[in-house]
């Protein structure tokens, strides 16, 4: 290696840690990594701006042939900031009704999902948990693929909305019914409904479904976000607005519960009510991105975890962190899905999957590191 | 009125009675020890009297003030609580985690250059002033236990309540949690602390309650307390008192006979 790169190297050390002994202290596994606030604030914006860069990258991408002039002119021409687009109406709908709300819904479900999945690994104080923990996701697939086989394929999302929130609310009762809804029982009775739930849906693709219709529910079960339409981004932004300011106001109140119930309502929390608010809001979240994607694996797991191994575990940061780190992470997911076998498109959910399972892997080797 | 007044409080768990009208006193400026064998009710009792566990009956006054009818916040700005061990597998600093003591003080984003210098105070109280950027993963049991101290020290609390904190701890370690409770209490705060070991019960506490099957059996100065045939009774073990030859403070030594 030339000395001039590790000169440099060294300065940008310096530079992002402030002295010496901070960059020793970066290097030893015991010391977490201690960003000063202006660095956090100032990664954080950058973040937002790699976002937005993606998403306007991403409008370019696509088996129709345009170009990225072409794409972006389109989007500022409906935006109103340039008053004539040269281009035909197909291209101009292919890149606005097509490509534009897929990539902001791609987004949306990318940043509820990771957001509901801090939420669930702080309220169950389990690192395994992820958004679909109570049964949501087998109980919205139970409802999508019920609307399917009886010919309602249009109402699948509004079937999986309320399969996922009836499975949340059985799981909830059985916990409360066994004394209580505390995190192991929820959990255990989730398992439960999730059982039930996944045999039905089983029993009835088996029993009823057709070739086609077979692959449109296995896509479905595995997630995929094409089709999506500017009636979906009003959906995942209107879920986003209601839900997660109630999840970031609660952010203080979740860092309590790092030792559990008692220790957090030693601290004047209430618990059993901000369980119950929070379970809702990320239940109403959840139910929603699952309506709109299917159940879209691993963001909500893989995104918080790989969030704090930079920013620490406190709510305040990380859970504004794993929004826009899980929305930039969906959305080159999701043009992945949509471009890379052109003209066939992948369930998304492949892709988190094959990308979500290694970066765990690498996770889960850096946490045996510090832990 | 100083300290605490714990009034027949009764709290049953799963149909059962675990505290059965207990009743406690604990001074201001003063550490007072609960004793008494597992399963004696003493860390229900404890979490009961700060309203974290449901209670049947009875009343738990401090300074006047009924700590069962208080909001849980303004509660948590006069209390402050200890479990026997706190453990996380989350990445948090020492830091963050005795800032977690800031809570019942703080609105939702702020985090003001004081609360800094509470935490920072708090940590150097304990001497563990150097550890504030390492992971509380990494502690040994004697420092997390010190962090949890210190975080209830942010609390800046009146009343201060811990629930076997030296269990866990090597006698070292026990020595200075008990220490630096010793300080706290001379600064005027009201301790109450459950306590496995008797003799550093009777070496540390100014006052002492026996618990046994939910009720409080004993209470006064620990040297009048705790005799040889309450010990029969409670413990069920024969245990006599003899005297150190060199500061002349009762010990307490069991022969290792067990009555029933």
């Amino acid at each position: 290696m030339c000395p001039r790169s590790s000169t440099w190297r060294r300065n940008c050390r310096r530079w992002i840690f402030r002295s010496e002994a901070g960059a020793r202290r970066f290097a030893s596994p015991t010391y977490v990594v201690i960003m000063t606030a202006p660095l956090r604030l100032s990664s954080f914006v950058a973040l937002c701006v790699l976002l937005i860069c993606s998403a306007l990258i991403a409008v370019t991408l696509g088996p129709a042939d345009i170009s990225t002039g072409e794409a972006w002119s389109i989007v500022l021409h409906h935006l109103g900031l340039v008053p004539e687009s040269p281009v035909s109406r197909l291209r101009d709908a292919i890149v606005w009704e097509l490509r534009l709300p897929r990539v902001m819904v791609a987004s949306g479900v990318g940043a509820g999902l990771a957001l509901a999945g801090a939420v669930m690994q702080a309220l169950t104080r389990n690192p395994l948990a992820d958004p679909y923990l109570l049964g949501l996701s087998s109980g919205a697939a139970l409802g999508a693929v019920t609307m399917l086989l009886i010919g309602a394929a249009l109402l699948m999302p509004v079937g999986a909305f309320f399969g996922a929130l009836f499975a949340l609310g059985l799981a909830l009762g059985i916990a409360q019914l066994l004394g209580g809804a505390t995190p192991s029982r929820a959990i255990l009775s989730g398992i439960c409904i999730s059982a039930l739930a996944s045999a039905a849906t089983s029993f009835l693709i088996f029993w009823s479904s057709t070739g086609d219709s077979y692959r449109e529910i296995l896509a479905w079960l595995m997630g995929s976000l094409s089709g999506s339409l500017w009636s979906d981004v009003a959906l995942v932004a209107g879920a986003l607005a209601l839900c997660s300011p109630v999840v970031l106001y609660s952010a203080r109140a979740l860092d309590a519960f790092v030792f559990g119930d008692v220790s957090a309502a030693s601290l004047g929390i209430d618990v059993s009510r901000l369980r119950w608010i929070l379970l809702a809001a990320t239940a109403l979240l959840t139910g929603i991105m699952v309506a709109i994607g299917g159940a879209i694996g691993f963001v909500g797991l893989v995104v918080p975890h790989a969030v704090r191994l930079a920013t620490g575990a406190r709510h305040r940061v990380l859970l504004p962190w794993s929004m826009v780190v899980g929305a930039i992470v969906m959305l080159w997911a999701d043009t992945a899905a949509r471009t890379l076998f052109d003209p066939r498109e992948l369930p998304v959910g492949i892709v988190t999957a094959l990308v979500g399972a290694p970066i765990f892997f690498f996770v889960l080797m850096r946490y045996r590191r510090v832990t | 009125m100083n300290g605490l007044i714990v009034d027949v409080l009764t709290m049953k768990a799963g149909g059962k009675t675990i505290v059965g009208g207990a009743s406690l006193r604990a001074d201001a400026g003063a550490i007072t020890g609960l004793v008494g064998p597992n399963g004696a009710g003493k860390s229900t009792l404890l979490s009961g009297l700060l309203g974290l566990r449901p209670i049947v009956s009875g009343s738990a006054r401090f300074e006047g003030s009924d700590l069962l009818a208080m909001p849980r916040r303004q509660r948590a700005q006069i209390c402050a609580y200890v479990e026997q061990s706190a453990s996380t597998e989350e990445r948090l600093t020492v830091a963050d985690v005795v800032g977690l003591g800031r809570i019942p003080f703080q609105s939702i984003w702020q985090q003001t250059d004081e609360q800094e210098a509470i935490v920072g105070q708090a940590l150097a109280d304990v001497g563990l002033a150097g550890l504030a950027p390492r992971l509380y993963t990494t502690l040994s049991g004697g420092e997390r236990q010190r962090v949890q101290l210190a975080r209830a020290l942010a609390q800046q609390p009146r009343l201060m309540v811990l629930d076997e904190p030296t269990s866990h701890l090597d006698i070292h370690a026990q020595i200075e949690v008990l220490d630096l409770l010793r300080r706290t209490a001379a600064a005027g705060t009201t301790v109450v602390i459950a306590l496995h070991d008797l003799n550093l019960a009777m070496r540390y506490c100014d006052r002492l309650a026996v618990m046994q099957s939910g009720h409080v059996v004993a209470e006064g100065m620990p040297d009048a307390v705790l005799t040889p045939e309450l010990l029969g009774e409670v413990y069920g073990v024969a245990a006599r008192r003899i005297e150190d030859p060199l500061s002349g403070r009762p010990v307490i030594v069991f022969d290792g006979t067990v009555l029933r």
